[in-house]
């Protein structure tokens, strides 16, 4: 049994994976100290989808969760649990009983959870009371499968848990006979995510001036489609190529959104999970108010570049930070209130 | 010195296009600018982590617990405390031997090195021994060092088709540059040898074996000699 955590302490449970999906790892907020080692960020690429997940379960915002991809997992739980799923609107089920996401939701031993086909976004979020179990490596319990650290969900692999409440909260609306669900929801983030082209803000990257004028004005004046080929390290872009520069770049570090033209002139934007160092050069950064959004790229999206100044990028950063905050708060608070309601214990 | 934000999530430090990298000058440069930097940001909160490229310092922060000019006038003033030098010093690194399987099935491209390079294989692994290294940064991949002070003799360029996979521990070549592979990863560098040595264990106190301005010497091994100490790294 490819063990994710010991799986036989006392007092614990174990959640069974059926079927794994399509890619889904166990993540938290990644590794921002061990850049110095090569060690990337990682961790969830919809930061605030994890934080909120968490939030749901009445857990600090960065317990680990199961970032899903395009298409979830079934799994198996062995005890009651508190659980929620944010970010992608995926279609989910727990004992063939539809099951509504982006609420606090409890299950009873034995319940059966089904994430199927993403419907909006790409990603999504469960997480669960206690957060899953699992050792961190690095000061973190974010999968990085690449280097060794974690895995990809596999059939048969058990994570271990802390039992939830052994009933649902008096508020809560059954479901089915194993589980319920909190009577509010928190939708709204999710409105971010464009339908038909996402809009992604940056500001000038590090070596956008060895780019010709025609390349840079391509860059904002084209649309751009995600290529199959993207994974949490990067997103990669496709459409006519821009002329890239011939310059040579000794490599330098570079940040999640990133924006590398290498010589085949199309874009890659680096993702959370990206190597610390490159060595293309940089035309554009996406500002951080808009990382959350390219979790929710998959292939075939549409995206269009918009020009930010630095001092526009920090300013929205702030407003972003503090929309969080508030909107983390009130989750937190009503996810609390929900929990606490009689019935449970 | 140049000083620019990475997007809203970095700021960045770098010496001009002129200071050449192969011959260490860029790296005492930035070993002593990395120390200004870490003496003018002790207890500055929201500081995640400072590291070196081969031109270039960053600073990665949480803007949230630093304001970027707060961080900015700390970066000035770091890089102004280094003018008063007169030049800057070496300074020293930790020392570091990697056995090394040259040839065979572990260095794939040893013939070819030769080939271009003008010489015997025999003369490429006793010129890549002779040299002393310089690690001038981590990056690609965790541990992943990058090495200078390669003989000039054996600068190749890059193979003309990247390998979809490049084993764990192998020793390459490109350009200037010499180094291994801390993980199994697509790569392009001429690939001449294998060492046992873990560049990278998350287990260990440090994990990366190597850091920025240590110094790496190669020692041919036999293939039972990499077998004994396979898992080693001292």
């Amino acid at each position: 049994m490819p063990a994710l955590a010991r799986t036989h302490e006392p007092g614990m449970a174990r959640v069974r994976v059926l079927a794994p999906g399509l890619f889904t790892t166990l993540q938290d907020a990644g590794r921002p100290h061990h850049r110095r080692l090569g060690v990337p960020l990682g961790g969830a690429l919809d930061a605030l989808a994890l934080c909120a997940a968490n939030r749901l379960v009445g857990n600090p915002e960065d317990s680990a969760v199961l970032e899903v991809t395009g298409v979830g997992p079934k799994l198996w739980f062995e005890a009651p649990a508190a659980v929620a799923i944010c970010g992608a609107d995926f279609a989910a089920y727990v004992d063939g009983e539809p099951l509504p996401i982006g609420r606090p939701i409890w299950l009873g031993g034995g319940a059966v959870l089904e994430v199927q086909k993403v419907r909006r976004g790409f990603r999504g979020y469960l997480a669960i009371r206690g957060g899953f179990r699992a050792e961190p490596v690095l000061d973190s319990r974010s999968a990085l499968p690449r280097y060794g650290i974690g895995k990809r969900l596999a059939a048969g692999d058990e994570i271990a848990y802390l039992p939830g409440p052994t009933a649902p909260p008096a508020g809560f609306r059954p479901v089915s006979a194993r589980a319920a669900v909190a009577p509010f929801q928190v939708g709204g983030w999710l409105d971010q995510i464009e339908d038909e082209i996402v809009i992604l803000r940056v500001v000038r990257g590090e070596q956008a001036d060895w780019f010709g004028e025609g390349a840079r004005r391509a860059f904002f004046e084209r649309t751009w489609q995600v290529a199959p080929q993207s994974d949490r390290m990067g997103v990669r872009l496709r459409g006519e190529p821009l002329a890239a520069p011939a310059r040579q770049l000794a490599s330098e570090p570079v940040v999640p959104g990133s924006v590398q033209v290498p010589q085949d002139g199309l874009p890659i934007v680096l993702m959370r999970e990206c190597q610390t160092t490159g060595g293309y050069p940089k035309l554009a950064t996406v500002i951080s108010a808009d990382l959350d959004k390219l979790a929710h790229l998959r292939p075939g999206s549409f995206v269009r570049f918009v020009e930010v100044s630095v001092e526009e990028a920090f300013r929205l950063r702030g407003v972003h930070h503090r929309l969080a905050r508030v909107w983390l708060r009130w989750v937190a608070e009503r996810a609390r209130q929900a929990w606490d309601s009689e019935g449970g214990d | 010195m140049r000083l620019e934000f990475m997007g809203d999530q970095a700021l960045l430090l770098r010496l001009p296009e002129d200071v050449p990298i192969e011959t260490g000058e860029a790296l005492d440069r930035l070993l002593s600018l990395r120390a200004a930097l870490l003496r003018e940001l002790e207890g500055v909160d929201g500081i995640e982590d400072v590291t070196m490229g081969y031109r270039s310092v960053a600073v990665y922060a949480r803007f949230e617990d630093v304001a970027p000019e707060d961080l900015l006038a700390r970066a000035r003033r770091a890089v102004r405390s280094l003018r008063s030098l007169a030049a800057p010093r070496t300074i020293a690194g930790a020392r570091v031997h990697l056995p090394v399987v040259y040839g065979g099935d572990f260095g794939p491209d040893l013939d070819e090195v030769a080939e271009r390079a003008g010489l015997s294989p025999q003369d490429v692994v006793r010129l890549h021994q002779e040299g002393v290294y310089r690690v001038a940064m981590i990056g690609f991949s965790p541990g992943f060092a990058y090495l200078i002070g390669l003989p000039e003799a054996l600068r190749v360029p890059r193979r003309a088709t990247p390998r979809s996979r490049v084993e764990r521990g192998s020793v390459g070549i490109a350009g200037f540059q010499t180094g291994v592979y801390s993980f199994a990863t697509p790569g392009g560098w001429q690939i001449i040898g294998r060492t046992p040595v873990a560049l990278f264990d998350a287990n260990r106190a440090s994990p990366s074996l190597l850091s920025p301005g240590d110094v790496v010497r190669f020692e041919a091994v036999t293939e039972e000699e990499y077998h004994a100490r396979f898992g080693a790294y001292t």
